[in-house]
């Protein structure tokens, strides 16, 4: 008998614990996801906001992963959160099916009342977040469906040491004294240098940052040195768009991977990634991968995302004297360079039973001087929210790295566009470009080439690609 | 079980306490009994289970995005069946994840001969039996940067390899290797179950039967194949039935040591479905999952209706 | 004198029993070089003093504060206890409500029993991606959402995988040993208890192991129903999604050896279940 009260209790006592677990904070109910550092710090704001405002907050703060699905199921029930993260793609479709609040009455009131002012975010970001849900045009519109969290971009990077040991070396002359600085003493200028046509940062043009990459690319003192590594699914759009091609036509009808320009920043990218010798070969990435060789300091030129900047400040200045320069340009006769711009943004529901304390929540996780100090100042997890901080942003010679004004630059001077995951109202299109890419690459180093060229390959993927954006715009105009 | 131990068990049937019962007509209680004990997982499965099932069918009709409930969604008739249908990716997925079921006959053999050795009471089966396991409850992340680690260009393999002349092979860079390289991962995880599985029933089977094959002049490969293998035919059929529809369904094993590729070549049904989940395309998804439980239902029914044929023989 | 030929045929199968044993043994242990393999090199990254030495030669650090580290790192023994609360009573439960079923799927004859089988086997086909919303629907009403009743409660029911393989093992009882005991005026109830529960210890043992790992290592139900009380994987889980780059491997080797242990204990205390519930039935002569 003594058995079966043993079994009783280790079945009833769980259950009893298990239906006690969690509930019943009061409040506006966020639901955000975030590493763990990033997590204590937005527990923080998050605090300093009912310290000033006397508004209860019930924060559940999750990591990424399956943070999607569980948002989308609860959205439909009474569990959806008050403020969540929705990004500039799926904010047509909430908007559409009226899970989401348009906040434009709400920000109004906040500016009015004089509290934090919508406007003073970053020129142009707001936009991201608008939706005309009659005319089904994303960025259009009066309304606005959520409050930019942050926005970042993604230029490229110089690996200091690596251009001086070439330039010591001589590399860096032998091969970048040609073309427009056959003259010039000492080749092309630096990375970190001004264009004497310009006097601005330089932006190579593809040739010439070809031939940056050959001058870094050597072996010296038994380590071996690339030019460059770059991540497809992040990098190519810079060279993609320089070259004047982009992913879907104005209209967002069509896409527009098998035009020449396309094909020509497409090709000029894999060319340089994979044929001419600047780069680990695909067999190399497989045993330590692109990130990895960067952040030991074996590569000369690898992109830097905004979020990157803590976890590279974080190796010695021997290794990685790191700075930021703008992605290439096409030709001399082309000005244009462009990276991708990410971001993220706070929506309400439309079930939420209070939206303006809700708004109030979201404009102080974005763009408070408490957010400004935590995310920015004190670590550079993004950029700075507020036009008013930027001044100091750009003064602060605390925030890393020095030339950080290149990240702005792209946000704020045109260089930067959408990823392509945020064109339209599902990614599944783009999804089939990256999913089959391989077919480009070399199986194997000793292979010629892959089994097919980039124009092949444009060729062949662009029905498939034309077909998943097809059914995406059916749903969009049906409204589901 | 062998006649010889029904004494015993009489025996036993004999120390119960018995009632006198009034007797109902026999049949009417045997019915009732017969649901009763199946009474609670039936309403577990009608009401966890079922009742979301035919939630998802009716969503298979309509365009939904899993972000309202059900009644919101606009009714499309067979429109995501075409979609999904139309769509080659779906069909190759559904070849992919078939390709990768040519594991399940191997897995069988390799686990049944270690069951077998591990049932003659050697020294040390015990522990034995415990390193076999380990794969099964190993970390999947482990599995993977061990097999990734392997199966590269200059792993142990291709060294291996390399010794005989051959190679060296982009194991998981090339669509047919990547398939090869899935499949031995699968066959190698899955040995540690089958082989418990055959284990149990091989302890089931009565050591009285061989004695008497042997004492009738038989060999040890002729007791295994007229008297072992056929008694194991309960777990065999375990196996073959729940390898097929475990096997439809694979998802991670794939997804994180491959991706889905290279170029699609190991993206399973279940892989083109999550796909369509993460873009809320949940109806669409829902085909998927219908198409599929039809067809693994079908493969299952089959099989069945062939085992209980020869167990009437 | 010649060995009779007695002697002589002793002899041989001696050696034959010798040779086959050394084939065996050969067997096994090339077999369980290769097993063990990711349990020494998940204990050799777990020792690594951070995940930049991953590849680097075996065992070569032995930082064993990573175990202590990992503590402090993600909430490990939160998830521990919330994976046993959500473990113990399911398998306890559920075992017994499967083991029901399969008898009475097995020996009872009721109408429909085969139809209905197939039915709940069919279930087993199911794919979780397709019920997960709804369920997620009928949790919410319930206000489950957030706790672990959403990964108790169902398995209460059984577990069809169990009772499919039960059923299998029970089919080759015999009948007559049913029929007799009721003639004796047992109820079926008496006869699932006493006889055929002890019979089944085998079958049950293995199915409870595999039940047991398969709660103890899943992570898509809990992340998604419960992700406020995180069972072991979540958490772990947790390491992999907090680190996109760079992820401390190390660290997630510590954690996942950890949440090992009890998969490995269960497993070495139901081994012997296995055979000594063998032993005490008489099966084996």
């Amino acid at each position: 008998m003594k058995k079966n009260k043993l079994i009783g209790l280790l079945i009833a006592v769980p259950m009893l614990i298990a239906g006690c677990t969690s509930q019943a904070s009061d409040g506006v109910k966020i639901f955000i996801y975030g590493q763990a550092h990033e997590r204590s710090i937005y527990s923080r704001i998050i605090e300093k906001f009912t310290e000033e405002t006397g508004i209860n907050v019930n924060a559940e703060l999750v990591n990424t992963d399956g943070y999607a699905e569980t948002l989308t199921a609860s959205l439909g029930t009474k569990n959806a959160p008050d403020v969540f993260y929705s990004n500039p793609a799926s904010i047509g479709r909430y908007a559409m099916n009226q899970v989401i609040l348009d906040l434009k009455p709400y920000l109004e009131a906040e500016a009015d009342e004089g509290g934090i002012d919508y406007n003073d975010f970053l020129d142009g970001v707001i936009d991201y977040y608008r939706y005309d849900t009659v005319n089904k045009q994303r960025g259009e519109g009066d309304a606005i469906w959520a409050i930019p969290k942050d926005v970042s971009s993604y230029p490229l990077g110089y690996n200091r040491v690596i251009i001086n040991l070439s330039v010591e070396l001589g590399h860096w002359e032998t091969y970048t004294k040609t073309g427009a600085w056959a003259t010039r003493e000492g080749g092309m200028p630096l990375p970190w240098e001004n264009d004497p046509r310009t006097d601005k940062q330089i932006v190579y043009t593809f040739e010439e940052f070809t031939n940056a990459c050959r001058a870094t690319k050597f072996t010296h003192e038994s380590t071996e040195y690339f030019g460059t590594a770059l991540i497809d699914t992040w990098a190519m759009h810079s060279w993609i768009w320089a070259a004047g091609g982009n992913w879907l036509s104005e209209d967002g009808q069509d896409v527009t991977v098998n035009t020449p320009q396309f094909i020509a920043g497409f090709t000029e990218f894999i060319d340089l990634m994979d044929n001419r010798g600047v780069s680990q070969t695909r067999e190399q990435m497989g045993i330590k991968p692109h990130y990895d060789r960067w952040m030991e300091g074996q590569v000369a030129f690898f992109n830097v995302g905004v979020w990157d900047v803590a976890a590279f400040e974080s190796v010695s200045k021997d290794i990685l004297d790191y700075g930021l320069m703008p992605t290439p340009r096409a030709n001399d006769a082309s000005p244009d360079w462009y990276t991708y711009i990410g971001t993220l943004g706070y929506a309400v529901s439309s079930r939420s039973q209070a939206p303006s304390d809700a708004v109030k929540l979201a404009l102080y996780m974005s763009m408070s001087m408490e957010s400004y100090n935590r995310m920015t100042r004190y670590q550079t997890i993004q950029l700075p929210n507020n036009k008013t901080m930027v001044d100091d942003y750009l003064e602060d010679e605390t925030i890393k790295p020095e030339n950080k004004g290149v990240f702005l630059d792209v946000v704020q001077n045109g260089h930067g566009k959408l990823h392509p995951t945020a064109m339209a109202y599902n990614s599944l299109w783009y999804d089939t470009f990256i999913a089959e890419l391989s077919r480009v690459w070399k199986v194997t180093d000793a292979d010629v080439s892959g089994e097919m060229t980039p124009a092949e390959y444009a060729a062949y993927i662009q029905p498939k690609m034309q077909q998943q954006l097809d059914i995406a715009l059916a749903d969009e105009q049906a409204g589901v | 079980m062998a006649s010889e131990s029904l004494p015993t068990l009489n025996n036993m049937a004999l120390t119960l306490k018995l009632k006198g019962k009034k007797n109902k007509p026999k049949h009417v209680t045997e019915h009732l009994i017969g649901y009763l004990f199946i009474a609670p997982v039936f309403i577990g499965i009608a009401f966890f289970v079922i009742y979301p099932f035919f939630y998802s069918l009716i969503s298979t009709f309509r365009n939904w995005n899993g972000l309202v409930p059900l009644e919101f969604a606009p009714k499309v008739g067979w429109e995501m069946y075409q979609r999904v249908l139309t769509e080659p990716l779906f069909w190759q997925s559904f070849l992919n994840t078939v390709i990768t079921l040519s594991g399940i006959p191997i897995g069988m053999v390799l686990s049944m001969g270690l069951a077998l050795l591990l049932n003659r009471g050697l020294k040390f089966t015990g522990t034995f039996r415990v390193i076999f396991y380990i794969p099964v409850v190993s970390s999947i992340t482990a599995i993977i940067i061990l097999w990734r680690a392997m199966m590269n260009t200059q792993g142990p393999i291709n060294d291996l390899l390399l010794l005989f002349h051959i190679g060296p092979i982009n194991f998981l860079g090339e669509p047919g290797y990547a398939r090869a390289s899935l499949i031995g991962m699968l066959i190698w995880k899955g040995l540690g179950t089958s082989t418990l599985l055959y284990l149990a029933g091989l302890q089931g089977i009565s050591d009285s039967y061989k004695e008497a094959a042997k004492l009738d002049g038989a060999n040890d490969w002729q007791i295994f194949w007229r008297i072992t293998f056929p008694l194991l035919k309960p777990t065999h059929f375990f196996l073959v039935v729940t390898g097929i529809i475990g096997g439809m369904q694979l998802y991670v094993e794939p997804e994180l040591l491959l991706n889905g590729g290279p170029a699609r070549a190991t993206t399973t049904i279940l892989i083109y479905l999550f796909e369509r989940f993460g873009a809320n395309r949940i109806s669409e998804a829902s085909v998927v999952a219908w198409v599929l439980g039809v067809f693994v239902f079908i493969v299952t029914a089959i099989q069945f209706y062939y085992n209980s044929r020869r167990e009437r023989a | 004198m010649t060995s009779t030929f007695k002697e002589k045929r002793l002899g041989s199968i001696k050696k034959g029993k010798l040779a086959s044993n050394i084939f065996a043994y050969t067997i096994l242990l090339l077999g369980s070089v290769v097993m063990i393999a990711p349990l020494l090199w998940m204990i050799n990254a777990a020792l690594k003093f951070n995940q930049f030495s991953l590849y680097g030669p075996l065992f070569h650090e032995l930082y064993f504060y990573n175990f202590i580290e990992v503590f402090d790192t993600i909430p490990v023994w939160q998830g521990f206890i919330n994976s046993l609360i959500v473990a113990i009573p399911s398998i306890l439960v559920g075992t017994f409500v499967s083991a029901l079923a399969a008898y009475s799927f097995a020996k009872i004859k009721f109408k429909f029993r085969t139809v209905i089988f197939v039915l709940m086997l069919a279930v087993m086909m199911i794919p979780f991606p397709v019920v997960m919303i709804p369920q997620y629907y009928i949790f919410s009403e319930l206000d489950w959402i957030g706790t672990l009743l959403p990964l108790i409660i169902p398995k209460l029911f059984g577990n069809i995988m169990m009772i499919f393989f039960l059923r299998q093992f029970l089919s080759h009882i015999p009948d007559t040993l049913i029929e007799s005991a009721k003639i004796d005026g047992a109820t079926h109830f008496q006869i699932f208890w006493i006889i055929i529960m002890p019979l089944l210890k085998p079958a049950l043992a293995a199915q409870m192991v595999l039940w047991f790992i398969g709660i103890w290592n899943d992570y898509l139900a809990p992340n998604f129903f419960s992700a406020a009380s995180p069972t072991l994987p979540v958490v772990i889980g947790g390491l992999v999604s907090d680190f996109p780059i760079q992820e401390p491997v190390h660290l997630n080797m510590a954690a996942s050896i950890i949440s090992m242990v009890p998969v490995l204990v269960v497993f070495a205390i139901f081994q012997k279940q296995i055979i000594n519930s063998l032993v005490l039935s008489g099966m084996k002569e």
